[in-house]
């Protein structure tokens, strides 16, 4: 009995690992922020549920913030992002995106200035 | 001969869009333009415009009103062109009425970007608390303050390798409070201005906006 049981907890665990594999890890082997983001955004973030009130979501922000302005300047967006919504969603834009009330915060609004001084 | 042609026929696509284009559709256009962010492509047209326009012409001082109006915020001025003494400004109705707002309704204060800044690197939160943004400013600060205790408590111990880490760990976080205060502080007064400036243009009784 106990080694049947062993065995499919084994076969569980392992097509667990083989689709996070498939799922996260192949399609995102370029570089390294590249496959962290892909990592959070089709692993982690899938079992964590919705915790982002913004729209994009702080995950698109933080792609497409990485993209734009490289590795150290986007993670500096991204973390701006995480600090500033707290006071943001006492007064900010509210969107209704599928019913959803969202915050409309795009990467645009926070980086003029960046693309200013360019 | 072809080349003359040539050279006619280019003068001609060059200067017949302005000179013989409707100018409320050229405006609605421009102005399309600058709602996009295209502010310079819409100044170009509006220049255009107003030079094909005959003078006294009503368009003409719409077009003219829009073009130094949206200039005024591609610099994010504050000074009014009827008042710095630009060249036709005075006689103009509509910037007359953006004008008389300006003066009614003066801009809310700047937030201070370099003592945010500053703030912000001595002490992580205190930028983001000195523009009341206190949520922000906790949220600074529980990213920083354990990160550069462990630092700390890595270097008394004398963990080495552990401590450059962690040390850089801090250093990133620490980097990215004080470019999230200035971004904010940033921010805050593009946001002010806009505000401002598009209560002028509302004022100036121009058709359309461009935002």
């Amino acid at each position: 009995m106990f080694p049947v049981l062993r065995l499919y907890g084994l076969l569980a665990a392992g097509s667990f690992g083989a689709a996070l594999l498939w799922q996260s890890i192949l399609p995102a082997m370029g570089s390294p922020e590249h496959f962290l983001m892909h990592f959070y955004r089709n692993g982690i973030g899938q079992l964590d549920g919705r915790a982002c009130p913004s729209y994009p979501v702080c995950s698109l922000y933080a792609t497409q913030a990485v993209q734009k302005h490289g590795l150290l300047v986007g993670s500096w967006l991204a973390m701006d992002r995480l600090i500033h919504e707290h006071d943001d969603i006492e007064h900010g834009h509210w969107l209704n995106i599928n019913g959803e009330e969202r915050l409309f915060d795009p990467l645009s609004r926070n980086d003029f200035w960046l693309r200013r001084k360019e | 001969m072809m080349k003359r042609c040539a050279f006619a026929l280019l003068a001609l696509l060059i200067y017949a869009p302005a000179g013989c284009a409707d100018p409320a559709g050229s405006y609605r256009q421009a102005l399309h333009r600058a709602a996009q962010g295209d502010d310079k492509v819409a100044q170009k047209t509006l220049h255009a415009l107003a030079d094909a326009l005959p003078a006294g012409d009503t368009w003409r001082q719409r077009v003219t009103a829009a073009d130094q109006l949206i200039a005024m915020r591609e610099t994010q001025q504050t000074l009014f062109p009827a008042r710095s003494g630009l060249n036709g400004s005075g006689s103009n109705p509509y910037l007359a009425l953006a004008s008389a707002y300006a003066s009614a309704h003066p801009m809310l204060p700047e937030a201070r970007r370099w003592p945010a800044t500053l703030l912000a690197v001595m002490l992580p939160g205190a930028g983001h608390a000195w523009q009341e943004r206190w949520r922000d400013a906790g949220m600074a600060a529980m990213m920083v303050w354990p990160m550069l205790i462990l630092t700390v408590w890595a270097a008394k111990r004398r963990m080495g390798p552990v401590t450059v880490f962690f040390a850089l760990i801090t250093l990133w976080l620490w980097s990215g409070t004080v470019f999230s205060s200035m971004s904010l502080a940033e921010r805050a007064n593009a946001e002010t201005y806009m505000a401002w400036w598009q209560g002028v243009w509302q004022a100036s009784a121009l058709p359309g906006r461009p935002w």
